[in-house]
């Protein structure tokens, strides 16, 4: 098809050299008749091959231009495959085949370009199995501190240890195994409710289990009520679900395989006060077992965690449960706000 | 089918049609082509026989002299007939492109519900570029070659009638392996438009999840469904390219045995003096004009299977009358800001979602919606800016019907930012004023200083010039939901609807914009949907939604002492 469009583009000039050459031959070659120097038969044999002659240099000229104009794309496809920021490992310890849950963030900085650094020489430690809430302004870095810890986008080496290992040291693979994420927007895919939440292995997961992380993250009741139950398919990115049962069924989707990792990104932010509670009644059934990192502006999530991290400015400006900072000006703030 | 293809293709007529001059322009230079195309043979047989044969040097210059004219001739003809091809095309898919794209921001959401953001941007785009492969090497270049195919057969008629029926003879069997190519083709066409469909469907929705898919290390097994869609698409492009290296070389073959039929019975003609040199070397020309327009026309199959089904596409979505809302004549102008549902009832599907719901609120009242997710806060809103048809009850702005005003001017009075609020790759500035020249960088500016946007935006080094992209991944969530809010205050909306709007700002932010916007917010209405009682608190009004219905009303202070749902809520942020 392709062709066809190519071959229309260069028709007229195509058909230029093809009349041009059939001119030349009738002229001389009626000429050379005339005067005797090659016979009719020759002048209608050469009349007839003079095409075979001509038209592969035409098309050598069309190949060059083609190839001029594909080297553009072979460019462009080339470059995303040798695109420098891809997933990777190197050098990792292959070794390492399960995470306990324990973290440590050391002098971690990071800017996503030059013009504004947004963590700087941020430190944390998180026990295994402990319970930790990130709070601060809009824009100070909670979600990239997350995505650091990920790998989602790159840290400085040695800023982020699992058990002591430098993140790079960890296999992507055991690192994706062992945590799971709920973005502030989650993506959910079109198919089924069913679908969407045993995501991590669609094949092996029973009902009971869907069941289990649905009751979880207390969006089993909504699912009952749509027509066809689990069964309900839902639109591209969950277009037909409200905000609070999107980010439910994503919450129902990191927690059906138990990870040692939880990491929520303001995933109550549509969802009422009451539900909240009841998730974090089931999250708390599960403290010691599962480490979380929650990023959360509200109190009521706040009080129940082992240690809540107040971000200011790219640095930790008080820590502490939420006890412990009652004493803290900064934190009392925002918690008087909320009355 | 076959019918649903003719209308199809009678109302893309129509609209070729309509540009008339144009078109006859055209065909009148086509026709001309066409005939200098086909004279030289003639001339060149005359020259042979008159000239060449007879030793006629000067009657040999003549002829050339002609064709030098005729050449030239061809030559600029085509380009103008390449020039006014496009031109036509291009007018007609812009007009195109436009109406569909009017019709697709009339459509409500039930219609964005059902259809991929994919799909729709291919039927801009792609479904359009075809269609206009469709106009320029479809119908016109078909339309000319056929003619051309006609008169070429009409010509050796008349140059030597026998020798014409040997070239007549072979037709019959050349235009059999012509259809029975496309029979077998066809089909496979068909295919390869749905697994390109699929491979791009499965592309869009894919980067969209990747976060998803890496974080669940889902990789390998989203490539194994990928490299089945791929597999798929390149069989297919395989098997039509083998049919392809059969049918060429065939045609090629007939093309060979005419011109042998023709030498053999031409060359006997010509010893029996019948017939003269120059008739037999035109044949063979003709011949080879004949034949590869066969070829061309071939390679069209394609086309016009993937633009009828592109036409199809566009048409349907033209015409599909069932999810336009609903819209008057009257212009909302100076509004005042009241609200009131009467008995509204709505489901997306059946189950309804809102059940009989009465309220009303009135010009510059500040009301809260609170309730379980799902209960339906977000849909009364949706109804507002009727986004949606009601099933029964109405809905009055200023005390007339909602679906009695004009819907653009009834949208621009109102302010809606929803959870994730749409960010526009443009400079931070032209997303605040939606492109809107009518507001000053000053007012902008200002905009941002009562939403405190400004405190991040004057961290870019190109402050108000910085470039934002489509869904806004160089910012942070919440900072979204103040460039959000910040268009609102600029574009001076009447009524307010903020769902969720501050979810993903802190506390200490809010309670700032809160307080900037409270000298604003007396001269509008506002309702917002919040969870953090704190955001609530301090309304006019509350309305507590549970299950589809408004269950309680009143202030806070009334509420709590209620003992009722909003109780409840309340307790759960400040239970120990
Ligand atoms: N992909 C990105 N590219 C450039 N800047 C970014 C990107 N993502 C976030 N930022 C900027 O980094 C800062 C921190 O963002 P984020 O961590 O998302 O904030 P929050 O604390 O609200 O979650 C913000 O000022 C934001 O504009
Ligand atoms: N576009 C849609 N198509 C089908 N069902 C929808 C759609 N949007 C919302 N719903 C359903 O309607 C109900 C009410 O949703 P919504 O008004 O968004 O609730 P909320 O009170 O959380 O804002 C929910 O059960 C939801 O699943
Ligand atoms: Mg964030
Ligand atoms: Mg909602």
């Amino acid at each position: 098809m392709r062709l066809a469009k190519v071959r229309g583009f260069f028709h007229p000039i195509i058909a230029a050299f093809a009349s041009l050459s059939v001119l030349v031959i009738f002229w001389i070659g009626g000429y050379f008749v005339i005067k005797k120097v090659i016979t009719i038969g020759e002048f209608i044999a050469f009349n007839g091959t003079i095409g075979y002659l001509l038209m592969p240099t035409i098309f050598i000229g069309w190949i060059m231009s083609m190839l001029q104009r594909s080297r553009a794309s072979l460019e462009r496809i080339g470059e995303v495959i040798g695109e420098a920021n891809v997933l990777r490992d190197i050098n990792v310890d292959s070794g390492i085949k399960t995470l306990s849950g324990d973290i440590r963030i050391d002098n971690l900085s990071f800017s996503y370009n030059k013009e504004k650094e947004i963590l700087s020489n941020f430190s944390l430690s998180i026990k295994s199995g402990e319970m930790v809430a990130i709070i601060g302004e809009v824009g100070v870095g909670k979600s990239t501190v997350i995505n650091l810890m990920q790998r989602i986008y790159a840290p400085p080496k040695n800023s982020i240890f699992y058990d002591g290992n430098d993140v790079f040291r960890i296999p992507l693979e055991i690192l994706h195994a062992n945590i799971n994420y709920v973005s502030q927007e989650p993506h959910i895919f079109s198919g089924s409710i069913r679908d969407n939440i045993s995501y991590i292995d669609q094949v092996d997961t029973t009902l009971d289990a869907i069941i289990w992380a649905a009751k979880f993250a207390d969006i089993a009741k909504d699912i009952e009520s749509f027509p066809n139950a689990y069964d309900t398919l839902i639109g591209e990115n969950g277009i037909t679900l409200s905000g609070g049962q999107k980010q439910r069924i994503a919450l129902a989707r990191a927690i059906i395989n138990r990870p040692k990792i939880l990491m929520l990104d303001n995933v109550f932010s549509a969802v009422d006060t009451e539900t909240e509670d009841n998730i974090l009644q089931n999250l708390l059934q599960l403290k010691g077992h599962i480490t979380t990192i929650i990023v959360a502006h509200r109190v009521s999530t706040l009080k129940h965690c082992d240690k809540i991290i107040l971000l200011k400015e790219g640095m930790v400006l008080a820590s502490g449960t939420h006890e412990e900072l009652m004493h803290n000006k900064d934190y009392m703030d925002i918690y008087e706000k909320q009355i | 089918m076959k019918n649903k293809f003719n209308t199809t293709f009678i109302k893309l007529f129509k609209r070729f049609f309509k540009q008339k001059i144009l078109l006859m322009i055209l065909i009148f230079v086509m026709l001309l082509v066409i005939a200098f195309q086909l004279s030289p043979p003639i001339l060149i047989k005359i020259g042979i026989d008159k000239y060449i044969m007879k030793g006629n040097i000067i009657g040999l210059n003549f002829i050339v002299l002609i064709l030098v004219c005729i050449y030239s001739l061809e030559f600029f003809l085509s380009f103008i007939e390449t020039y006014i091809t496009q031109k036509l095309s291009q007018q007609i898919m812009a007009e195109l492109r436009s109406d569909l794209f009017k019709k697709i921001e009339k459509q409500n959401a039930l219609f964005f519900d059902r259809h991929k953001v994919g799909e729709l941007v291919s039927r801009l785009t792609s479904d359009i570029s075809n269609l206009e492969q469709l106009f320029t090497t479809g119908f016109l270049d078909s339309f000319l070659k056929t003619v051309m195919i006609i008169v070429i057969v009409i010509i050796l008629i008349v140059l030597n009638f026998k020798l014409a029926i040997v070239v007549i003879a072979v037709l019959p069997f050349v235009l059999m392996l012509f259809v029975g190519f496309s029979a077998i083709v066809m089909p496979l066409y068909r295919n390869l438009r749905v697994n390109t469909a699929k491979l791009s469907a499965f592309m869009r929705e894919n980067i969209t999840g990747m976060s998803v898919i890496q974080n669940f290390g889902k990789e390998n097994a989203h490539q194994k469904q990928f490299n089945v869609v791929n597999e798929e698409l390149s069989f297919n492009y395989r098997k039509i390219i083998s049919y392809f290296a059969l049918f060429f070389p065939a045609i090629e073959i007939a093309s060979a045995v005419t011109v042998a039929l023709v030498l053999l019975v031409g060359g006997k003609m010509i010893l029996s003096s019948i017939l003269t040199i120059g008739t037999l070397v035109a044949f063979i020309d003709y011949i080879d004009k004949l034949f590869s327009p066969l070829k061309e026309l071939s390679e069209r199959y394609n086309l016009f299977q993937s633009a009828s089904a592109s036409a199809e596409r566009i048409f349907d979505l033209l015409e599909d009358q069932d999810n336009i809302v609903q819209e008057g004549r009257e212009l909302f102008v100076n509004p005042k800001g009241h609200i009131e549902f009467k008995n509204v009832t709505f489901s997306y599907f059946q189950e309804p979602v809102l059940k009989t719901i009465s309220f009303s609120i009135e010009p510059g009242e500040k009301v809260a919606f609170v309730g379980a997710t799902g209960s339906g806060k977000s849909t009364v809103l949706k109804l507002l800016m009727r986004l949606y048809d009601l099933n029964e009850g109405e809905i009055l702005i200023d005390h007339h019907k909602s679906d009695e005003y004009e819907l653009g001017s009834l949208r621009r009075a109102f302010g809606w930012i929803t959870q994730d609020p749409q960010i526009f790759t443009a400079s931070v500035a032209d997303n605040i004023s939606l492109f809107n020249d009518n507001i000053t960088l000053d007012e902008i500016k200002m905009a941002a200083k009562t939403t405190k946007a400004d405190i991040f935006i004057e961290q870019f080094a190109e402050k108000y010039d910085h470039l934002l992209i489509e869904r806004g991944e160089n910012l942070s969530v919440g900072e979204k939901q103040l460039i959000a809010i910040t268009r609102l205050v600029a574009n001076r909306a009447k009524i307010l609807l903020l769902d969720e709007a501050t979810a993903n700002i802190d506390v200490l932010t809010e309670k700032l914009i809160n307080q900037n916007l409270e000298q604003l917010m007396k001269s509008m209405t506002t309702i917002v949907v919040a969870h953090r009682l704190a955001t609530v608190k301090n309304v006019d009004r509350i309305l507590v939604f549970d299950k589809g219905r408004i269950v309680e009303e009143g202030t806070h202070d009334e509420l709590l002492k209620q003992k009722g749902v909003y109780h409840m809520l309340y307790k759960y942020q400040f239970k120990k």
